[in-house]
């Protein structure tokens, strides 16, 4: 379902979100711009409520705010073209300060005091973690979680992939490594699952490709002083360096640099729109990446979603991945209750499985074994302006996991 | 051979950086008694000073200048406001300057939204050291410090106003007495303080994530550093980022990163137990 309709006037920043969840939509009438949105309750229905769970505010606070705003687009496009089984939606925001404990209170309340028929949002695994199994398992509320991830820490018939799994990012894009660059791959991951899961599939990947890893190593959360991590890697002269690591990233690549990087390139899957401004033009310049979503994709779908969205928040407004797969999220969860045809929570997950959408990144699907989204692998490269060259979409790729519904 | 001098250098640079960003902190900690959490805030704000030059076309060298008398200007405004309200009451201080850090963060996010912020780089490339290349700018930061290091000690050990804040340490009610503006003494000390770590901040940008969040890591190595050198001295702070930035970089050598960074810990555990008063203490 391609958009071409501009989204509705409201989705600016005049509106607060509590008064979001009381207003219906306005629509525009016969040209006339309403700027104050007025209350429709006709035939006395009530507003179908979704709860989003942000980082606002704490060490997420980088993805909270463009997260909120996909899905308040994502529920202003769904109002204004009539909403979902005749009602109109509501969106339910808060902040979890990146805290797993405040995220179960918030959640929590979204659904029991508020009603919320389904939980999106979070980037930090702890937070999903913990939302996915004390809250969405527990009252079975269906919760998508937009960003990429290890996989198999979270499960269940209520848990909604919409980020990718570590086969999704590195299936196709350790052998375009290995073909344009050379075999030897050196990867540094923080010490936990995410990276532990990663590089042990670059790791079988390489095999199975001719290529061959020669380094691998952990690092705590805190390192700041990568000296002697770098004198290990241009030790061992690898053709591409692949780090697994979250915040730290920026501080390794910028006294990588410093060290000199040599013939060395980098590759990595988390790079987007929202952390490549961290990096100073010289360094981002030609690094090599693996996601499922730029805003920089040239597809009739995208093309609509990114004007209507910069038209909606503004000419340097930035959607990143995460941000795509939340809109995405919203509009599996219309087409899942469309299909079941009633807001009975139980119906809406069962017919989550098989679904498909023409998302800005192009169709994706929801595999029906684990519901986790299939998604789309696009390999791209790092301008120096912050842009990304999309180099190749190797089209959608079902996840591989152990997660059955 | 090559492995020896370069992880040298590796290991004096780390250090450089630990007393860098902790002399600020010693500095509050030691002489003023004040417990201040918000030095890491500080350390950022000094960071950001750099980014904004970069971002307004200037030489990020700007930062560098602007980094301390900027941040000097916010501590002073903090001392005056907040700090000096809590002198007797040490733990208070403990929570006062959490809620400025709280506050410094958040209003960074107003001014410059959530996002990372980078800066130019100032100095690239390398020189050779002992016939081995190595980054120019790290060389830069060891000489910084060893610079501001002088200084420091200079400005308290050989100026009126540093007799005058060691009196007013030693004793406040003496200094009061023989006609010292003890209250004028404090908020210089603080801003001086403050100064330090702003231009910690704007020296490590290069090299570091800029965003909100970035001086809550400094700060928990720059505590273990005072500690481990010895409360209340200058050269504490010496001693401290020698052992710690010292080993960690040995340890992260000829260990792995994360077998340093627990060792480290222990180590300081160890010290404090047999001088729990630190090093020099």
């Amino acid at each position: 379902m391609s958009k071409t309709e501009k989204p509705n006037h409201l989705s600016g920043a005049t509106l607060s979100r509590r008064r979001f969840g009381k207003l219906a939509v306005g629509a525009a009438v016969g040209g006339t711009v309403l700027q104050a949105p007025w209350i429709i309750s006709a035939r006395g229905e009530e507003t179908v409520k979704l709860g989003g769970l942000f980082h606002m505010t704490g060490a997420g606070s980088v993805w909270g705010p463009s997260m909120q705003q996909c899905m308040e687009y994502a529920i202003n496009e769904i109002n204004s073209s009539g909403g979902v089984l005749g009602r109109q939606l509501a969106m339910l925001a808060e902040d979890d300060n990146t805290s797993p404990d405040i995220g179960i209170q918030k959640s929590t309340k979204m659904i029991q005091a508020d009603g919320a028929k389904a939980l999106f949002g979070v980037v930090y695994s702890s937070v999903r973690a913990a939302v996915a199994a004390n809250v969405a398992a527990r009252f079975r509320v269906p919760y998508f979680y937009p960003t990429y991830w290890e996989g198999g820490t979270s499960c269940g018939r209520y848990y909604v992939s919409m980020g990718a799994v570590p086969n999704q990012q590195l299936d196709y894009f350790i052998p375009y490594l290995v073909e344009k660059f050379g075999p030897r791959i050196y990867c540094v991951g923080q010490d936990y699952i995410w990276p532990r899961q990663s590089i042990e599939i670059v790791e079988t990947l390489l095999k199975k490709h001719g290529g061959e890893l020669v380094g691998k190593e952990f690092v705590p959360f805190d390192q700041s002083d990568w000296s002697s991590v770098i004198r290990r890697i241009k030790d061992a002269k690898p053709d591409v360096f692949f780090p697994f690591i979250g915040g730290g990233l920026v501080d390794c690549i910028k006294q990588y640099y410093d060290f000199g990087l040599g013939e060395t390139a980098i590759a990595s899957t988390l790079m987007d729109e929202l952390f490549v401004p961290a990096f100073p033009p010289e360094l981002r310049e030609g690094m090599q990446c693996s996601v499922s979503y730029l805003m920089d994709l040239d597809n009739p779908v995208n093309n609509a979603f990114i004007a209507g969205y910069k038209k909606a928040y503004g000419e340097d407004a930035v959607v990143n991945n995460m941000g795509e797969a939340l809109y995405d999220s919203v509009h599996l969860w219309k087409l899942a209750t469309e299909k079941a045809g009633s807001f009975d929570i139980e119906d809406t997950v069962d017919a989550l499985g098989g679904l498909s959408f023409n998302a800005p990144q192009g169709e994706i699907s929801i595999q029906a074994s684990s519901n986790h989204a299939a998604l789309h692998q696009i390999i791209a490269e790092v301008r120096a302006d912050g842009s990304f060259e999309v180099i190749k979409d190797f089209g959608k790729v079902e996840p591989i996991t152990d997660c059955k519904v | 051979m090559e492995a020896l001098v370069i992880q040298t250098l590796n290991g004096v640079s780390l250090a450089s950086i630990l007393i860098l960003t902790s002399l600020g902190l010693a500095v509050i900690f030691g002489m003023l008694g004040v417990v201040n959490l918000a030095h890491g805030e500080l350390f950022m704000l000094g960071a950001y000073a750099v980014a904004t030059m970069s971002k307004l076309g200037l030489s990020p060298w700007w930062g560098l200048l602007v980094a301390p008398i900027v941040v000097g200007a916010i501590g002073m405004l903090i001392e005056r406001t907040i700090i000096r309200r809590l002198y007797h009451r040490p733990i208070d201080t403990l929570l006062a300057t959490w809620g400025v850090s709280i506050v410094i963060r958040q209003v960074v996010r107003l001014i410059y939204g959530t996002g990372h912020m980078s800066s130019t780089s100032l100095m690239v490339g390398s020189t050779t050291v002992f016939g081995y290349e190595y980054p120019t700018y790290r060389l830069f930061v060891i000489l910084v410090t060893v610079l501001v290091v002088l200084l420091t000690f200079f400005l308290y050990f050989k100026t009126t106003f540093g007799l005058k804040i060691r009196l007013v340490i030693s004793n406040r009610s003496m200094a009061r007495a023989l006609g010292i503006n003890t209250s004028k003494t404090d908020m210089w000390a603080f801003g001086i303080a403050s100064a330090l770590g702003g231009l910690a901040g704007a020296i490590m940008s290069p090299l570091v994530t800029i965003d909100p969040e970035m001086g809550l890591a400094f700060l928990a190595k720059g505590f273990i550093v005072v500690i481990v050198g010895g409360i209340g001295s200058l050269y504490g702070v010496i001693a401290g980022g020698a052992v710690i930035g010292g080993g960690e970089a040995a340890i992260s050598f000829l260990l792995r990163p994360v077998v340093a960074q627990i060792i480290i810990v222990l180590l300081a555990v160890v010290i404090i137990r047999v001088r729990p008063k630190g090093i020099t203490g």
